[in-house]
């Protein structure tokens, strides 16, 4: 008989931390831990909610009758951190310090691992941390962006990208090492990845490019937006929250769900059609330049992410890229899960846990 | 061995088991020596696994306590008091009042104060049955004030140890082994790294070494149960007692053993080792006394500055224990042991001039 292994999975999100405990692949349990404005209000930095989330999850486990002593592993989501390679990460101190100042910015799964870490520590169980927005396997030709200063980076949604990946290549009867797959997850933020062997050799970056989405303007032309900073003298942090919360659908039709834009189509708003079809223009774009990056031997097309849900949507982009590969269709994400098996993958011995920060091919620039 | 074999063992006065059914107190107070004065000794909250476990503490914390005084130049005796029970389930304000009542009954022998698994709020509800609880330093947060002043203490003995076995009282670039970073060790940890060591820290509880962490980024951490294994200068014992043992004292791999932890050693023989294998031993008692220089000798509150000055103090306290170990060739610790029972010896026989004359009511 197999060892079962009980994981409790953590996704601290800006307002929630998602948690989830498993027997196994078997949920025991799943919650959403919402937390209020005046509870986050009292501390300065994400960092800082560490002590006050913890004691959610412990709180969250006692009400489920969750043992701790039970637990066989803690995986967590991980934020901004140093450029890896993709995998299953045992978290360690470097890590931690890295999400205290925020290697690659400020993200709110920085604090993921060290919720992860202090929990595991006390029970003297292992803390792992499963494909950070971090992840880089970029080849060298991706990372020029045309000027020397400005470094082209990998911050993707690499989580759901990889987790989706594998769940398409399993159900293709396929390795995923043995296909090339452009991914697009389609979110509040949108990453079109191209899978050459299973590693993300190029991405956008959804917060600085690629197509817009519900909430980010994604590539804007360079010379407008250097006269629209100059223009109003907005703080840098003001830019920031404009061009990636204040973007995309929100900045054409002052709403950031998909639902809320198709209830506007139907009631025969031209002009919202017309907004949501440039989206799915964007994204079909954006995924046809990255089948040139796999030289156009693509094995399938994968769209997931909140927004694929969107029938609208994905059958305007299947439209246009059906000509490069079958498009195949993951809508949602599920986070806890993509960390469960990322866990499960190493508690089994299938891979073995890789040691932060297993450090990418440097900048060749 | 009996209540009173243990008693005579560790030639100790009183000891007094303080029971109330209501709120459940099991207190042990402890009273080793008042020769030199009053026995000081802090409450300490711990769920010890059984009832000769929290004896045994008592009696030897106590006696400690003696001796730390005696070495410090204190005129206070040497008492603990051991409450039994879980310091996160077990508290009530009848429960400390009981024990307060408890305390005032011995009339002044024996005064308290925080320690472990007690907190200031707990001797709030003492301080309303009795008058004896010291007065330490009396400033908005005085929990960590103390813990200061112990700190500080315990890092001026580093600088002793230091002296003496790298003929330089720098730390700097010693790699420093904490073990446990309660207030004290966390206190510790930061003066290490402002003074520029390497720190390593560990703790049974994740979120006593983030605090450090997130104050000292550079510190490093380790399991507890790796700490034997560091290759280390200093290792530096700041939780619990009796953590050297014949198990491990082999393992240690440091020049010096210098902690705020009292008892650290199993035994006096575990000192003896430590000595044969030219390791430097602190004794707990003199390297930890910064706590008791918050009060002075008249029950009276020290200010901050008084405390730190003593606290700095057990440089050259520390110096002239290792000196008459030198001297004498035997361990610290029994060197330490053998000051402390001078004083206390020549004090006691002082003490034996009549001054005050009985009112013969002539």
């Amino acid at each position: 008989m197999t060892q079962k292994f009980r994981v409790l999975a953590i996704n601290p999100g800006s307002t929630s931390t998602k948690i989830g405990v498993f027997d196994d692949e078997e949920v025991v349990f799943e919650e959403v831990i919402r937390h209020s404005e005046v509870d986050l209000g009292a501390f300065d930095k994400t960092w800082d909610q560490y002590e006050f989330r913890k004691r959610t999850i412990v709180e969250a486990l006692r009400q489920h009758s969750v043992e701790l002593g039970s637990l066989s592993a803690v995986v967590a989501r991980g934020g901004l951190l140093r450029p890896v390679v993709s995998g299953t990460y045992q978290v360690n101190k470097l890590m931690i310090d890295d999400g205290r100042i925020g290697y690659q910015g400020e993200h709110v799964a920085n604090v993921g691992p060290v919720l992860a870490f202090g929990i595991s520590w006390d029970l003297g169980i292992p803390a792992y941390m499963v494909d950070p927005p971090s992840v880089d396997e970029f080849e060298p030709l991706a990372r020029f962006s045309g000027h020397k200063d400005i470094p082209r980076l990998s911050l993707v949604h690499a989580l759901n990208i990889k987790a989706t990946a594998r769940m398409a290549a399993e159900k293709m009867g396929k390795r995923l090492e043995d296909l090339n797959l452009v991914v697009a997850h389609i979110g509040g933020g949108i990453s079109v990845s191209p899978l050459r062997k299973g590693r993300m050799i190029d991405a956008n970056d959804g917060n600085s490019g690629g197509p817009f989405s519900p909430e980010r303007a994604g590539s804007v032309p360079t010379m407008g937006l250097i006269d629209y900073v100059f223009d109003n003298d907005l703080p840098k942090a003001e830019i920031k929250r404009e061009l990636v919360s204040r973007g995309g659908l929100v900045s054409y039709l002052g709403v950031n769900s998909a639902q809320a834009v198709e209830a506007m189509i139907a009631e025969g708003n031209e002009h919202a059609r017309l907004v949501y079809e440039a989206m799915a223009y964007q994204i079909a774009k954006e995924i046809g330049a990255m089948a040139t990056v796999l030289k156009g031997e693509v094995d399938a097309i994968i769209l997931t992410g909140g927004v694929s849900g969107s029938k609208m949507l994905t059958d305007w982009i299947k439209e246009r890229v059906k000509f490069i590969a079958d498009v195949h269709i993951y809508p949602g994400e599920d986070e806890l899960r993509a960390l469960l098996l990322g866990c499960l993958r190493v508690l089994r011995g299938i891979e073995k846990p890789k040691t932060y920060p297993e450090s990418v091919e440097p900048m060749p620039l | 061995m009996g209540i009173f074999d243990l008693m005579d063992a560790h030639e100790h006065e009183e000891v007094m088991f303080c029971y109330n059914s209501t709120t459940g107190l099991r207190a042990i107070i402890a009273i080793h020596d008042t020769t030199l004065g009053r026995a000081l000794g802090g409450a300490r909250m711990w769920n010890y696994k059984t009832e000769a476990d929290a004896v045994v503490d008592a009696l030897r914390l106590s006696r400690s306590m003696t001796y730390q005084a005696s070495v410090a130049d204190c005129d206070t005796g040497g008492g603990k008091a051991v409450l039994w029970g879980d310091p996160l389930r077990d508290k009530s304000e009848a429960y400390f009042r009981a024990f307060g009542r408890f305390v005032e009954g011995l009339k002044g022998r024996f005064v308290t104060y925080a320690d472990l698994g007690t907190n200031d709020r707990d001797l709030r509800y003492i301080r309303r049955e009795t008058d004896y609880v010291a007065p330490f330093v009396a400033t908005a947060t005085a929990g960590t004030d103390g813990a200061r002043v112990t700190a500080y203490g315990v890092l001026c003995g580093m600088r002793a140890c230091a002296k003496m076995v790298f003929g330089d009282s720098s730390v700097r670039d010693k790699r420093v082994v904490v073990q446990g970073v309660g207030e004290v060790g966390r206190q510790l940890a930061r003066y290490l790294s402002q003074e520029g060591a390497a720190v390593t820290i560990t703790d049974v509880v994740f979120d006593a070494m983030k605090r450090v962490q997130d104050e000292v980024p550079g510190v490093e951490i380790v399991r507890p149960e790796e700490i034997f294994d560091c290759d280390c200068d200093i290792f530096s014992p700041c939780a619990l007692g009796g953590v050297i043992n014949r198990a491990n004292v082999d393992k240690l791999k440091c020049k010096i053993v210098a902690g705020a932890a009292y008892d650290v050693l199993e035994s006096d023989e575990i000192g003896d080792r430590l000595h044969a294998r030219g390791i430097l031993y602190a004794p707990d008692f003199v390297i930890s006394a910064g706590e008791i220089f918050q009060s002075a000798d008249k029950m009276r509150a020290a200010t901050e500055k008084e405390a730190f000055e003593r606290a700095g103090e057990i440089f050259d306290v520390l110096l002239r224990v290792f000196e008459r170990a030198r001297r004498e060739q035997v361990a610290p610790l029994r060197a330490a042991r053998k000051i402390a029972l001078e004083r206390i010896e020549s004090i006691g026989q002082v003490k034996t001039i009549l001054c005050r004359p009985p009112d013969l009511g002539l």
